[in-house]
């Protein structure tokens, strides 16, 4: 067991890639323990790679990518813009709130980061905003991504748990929206405390109009999406599929900003990049499999039962955990590595499994923009020319949201099983 | 002989990229029309499931191969990228020698049991269980090429690997273009909608 870890972790430091590092330290321990079972190498793999239900997940990717792609940023600006305009520090609630929309729709916390950024960081800093804390409130924002759903983490953490998309689609949803909540009020006492100026856009009646119409066929996907799932209308694949269509057909023919000889190239980049999680999640098959064998899940289960730790200290704890993985563990491998270890343990003591996911993707999504490992942080450093550091201050009184609602997650599990268990009426 | 291999690994990217593209757009297309056929014609295609999983499998093995070669493949580089470039070089070569054996024991091992699971069927479609599982010794087999010809290209060709930039530069670099395109879009059609108003 040590030896799997000592060199899971050299692997990971030496920069070989999570998929092949799980690989090398699978490989490492069949040689030396078990070399007759070398032959599971290609079935394990294979089941791994071999997933109806991992189907929705470059579905998922493709619908984002095709309405980021369509560019609707300006126009969820706009929207917002029309909400929070004229409030003080207006520009930071319109980041947050067009981070709330977006997420929902693109699913991805860093192309979030990367298109409000790339409009907002400098006009805030045009408008008077302090960099740090323009580039800081779009990274501290971003983090809804993941948590909003659809999300891809989430799908992620649904095959892994065996669990349902719909219900863990409902369990993120008010995690998702507590966190943009508080960091709407936390930008707004700022605001108000550093004098932060109001916005004084003046839009035409066509704009307004258009902007509206815009934002509520932007918002209808997400809405649609996660409601088929939740109602049990569509499957997550056929959902997702459905996603895609819409996301072509207003695309194409609405915003006018996709071309349908762009479309290839789409599905390619969704399909490549979806491979990018899939190797990590069929060679992470060995690695689980070797955890089952050892008895690892069983052990940490025991472990907890014999702490007798009570389900809000276990889940405090698993959150202190997450954070740090998170800060050196890219999401995909992290919720790969961590489910199905921690899982069991959480099931024994009687937590329920979207509580956990629900903690797990949030927590998660407060690593990603943690230094040192953080593409929105980079992402948001090379727009605003910022140290990583200086950035990371800047999110840090956002962030402080992020926490609260993950300490409030651990405490009151209806937070996250409210909803499923509304729409599903069982645990 | 340098040329020739560069080549085939061109010409290699190029029918992997439209395989992939093609076969993705296939499972979307198997997708969306399961849906329409159960809600709209209350029918459905047998097997339909099983094809687009197994095409799915192709296209993520495929993918994962060739993402090797362009080295997008997930991982921890914050260290990495603080090396100097020639210990870099090293450490980067000792990956791909290190993944390279993982492939080749991965692909030794998926020949006997592919041979062990060829007489299996599927029930629904008639397909050998060995059609979808060739996918691995393929994939696997096209990872143990792109390791070796990474790693020459460390030495003869090192901007192709982009080993100059760091990996986060390279992702920052992509998603900042891509936004960009976006908004440019979007600027030009506000502009437009601007023209229209006015006129």
């Amino acid at each position: 067991m040590i030896l799997l870890l000592v060199s899971l972790a050299i692997c990971l430091v030496i920069g070989i890639p999570v998929a092949f590092s799980l690989g090398v330290s699978a490989l490492t321990y069949f040689l030396t323990y078990r070399p007759e079972l070398l032959i599971i190498l290609p079935q394990r793999i294979f089941s791994g790679f071999n997933s109806e239900s991992m189907i929705a997940l470059p579905l998922f990717i493709l619908m984002g990518q095709l309405m980021n792609d369509s560019g609707i940023t300006r126009r969820i600006i706009d929207f917002s813009n029309l909400i929070f305009g004229k409030l003080k520090g207006g520009l930071g609630c319109i980041n947050v709130f067009a981070s709330m929309i977006f997420g929902g729709i693109s699913g991805s916390s860093s192309s979030d980061t990367a298109s409000i950024g790339a409009i907002l960081i400098p006009e805030m800093e045009k408008r008077g905003y302090p960099k740090e804390f323009a580039a800081g409130i779009t990274v501290a924002s971003s983090t809804m991504g993941m948590i909003i759903p659809p999300s891809v983490p989430m799908i992620l953490y649904c095959v892994t748990a065996e669990q349902s998309v719909g219900k863990l689609f409902l369990g993120g949803a008010i995690p998702g929206i507590m966190i943009g909540l508080f960091q709407l009020i936390i930008n707004i006492v700022i605001s108000y405390k550093r004098d932060y100026p109001k916005e004084n856009f003046t839009y035409t009646k066509k704009h307004i109009l258009a902007t509206i119409r815009t934002s509520l066929v932007a918002l209808v996907m997400p809405l649609f999406v996660v409601g088929t799932v939740v109602l049990g209308i569509a499957t997550a694949n056929e959902s997702a599929a459905f996603g895609v269509m819409y996301s072509i057909v207003v695309g194409l023919f609405l915003f006018k900003g996709i071309k349908l000889k762009n479309l290839p190239k789409a599905f390619l980049q969704a399909i490549k990049t979806c491979s990018s999680i899939m190797i990590i999640i069929a060679i992470s098959q060995l690695y689980i499999w070797i955890l089952s064998l050892e008895g690892v899940p069983q052990m940490v289960a025991n472990s907890v039962i014999s702490f007798n730790l009570t389900p809000t200290l276990l889940l405090t704890t698993l959150m202190l955990i997450i954070l740090v993985a998170g800060t050196f563990i890219d999401v995909s491998p992290a919720i790969l590595l961590i489910t199905p270890v921690f899982l069991p343990a959480v099931v024994a003591v009687g937590i329920s499994p979207i509580q956990f996911g629900g903690l797990l993707i949030a927590g998660l999504a407060v690593g990603a923009v943690t230094p040192p490992v953080g593409t929105c942080l980079n992402v948001a450093a090379a727009i605003s020319k910022l140290e990583i550091g200086a950035i990371f201050r800047g999110a840090t009184p956002f962030l402080i949201g992020n926490i609260v609602t993950l300490i409030l997650i651990c405490f009151i599990p209806p937070l996250t099983t409210y909803l499923p268990e509304l729409f599903y009426g069982i645990k | 002989m340098n040329r020739v291999v560069r080549k085939i690994d061109k010409i290699v990217n190029r029918i992997v990229d439209i395989i992939l593209m093609v076969m993705f757009i296939m499972i979307f297309l198997m997708v969306f029309n399961q849906v329409v056929l159960r809600y709209v014609f209350n029918t459905s295609i047998m097997g339909t499931a099983e094809v687009f999983t197994m095409l799915f499998t192709y296209s993520s093995a495929l993918g994962a191969a060739i993402m090797l070669r362009h080295r997008e493949h997930i991982k921890i580089a914050v260290f990495l990228d603080k090396l100097p470039m020639k210990v870099k070089k090293y450490v980067i070569t000792f990956n791909y020698l290190v993944i390279g054996v993982f492939c080749f024991f991965v692909f030794r091992e998926s020949l006997p049991w592919l041979n062990s699971i060829k007489t299996f069927r599927s029930q629904v479609t008639g397909i050998s269980r060995a059609v979808e599982s060739i996918t691995i010794p393929i994939a696997f087999g096209m990872m143990i090429f792109y390791c070796i010809y990474n790693i020459f290209l460390i030495y003869l060709n090192p901007e192709e690997l982009h080993l100059e930039t760091t990996d986060a530069d390279l992702e920052v670099k992509e998603l900042l273009n891509e936004a960009a395109a976006a908004d440019r879009i979007a600027l030009g059609r506000e502009k437009k909608d601007f023209q229209g108003e006015t006129k």
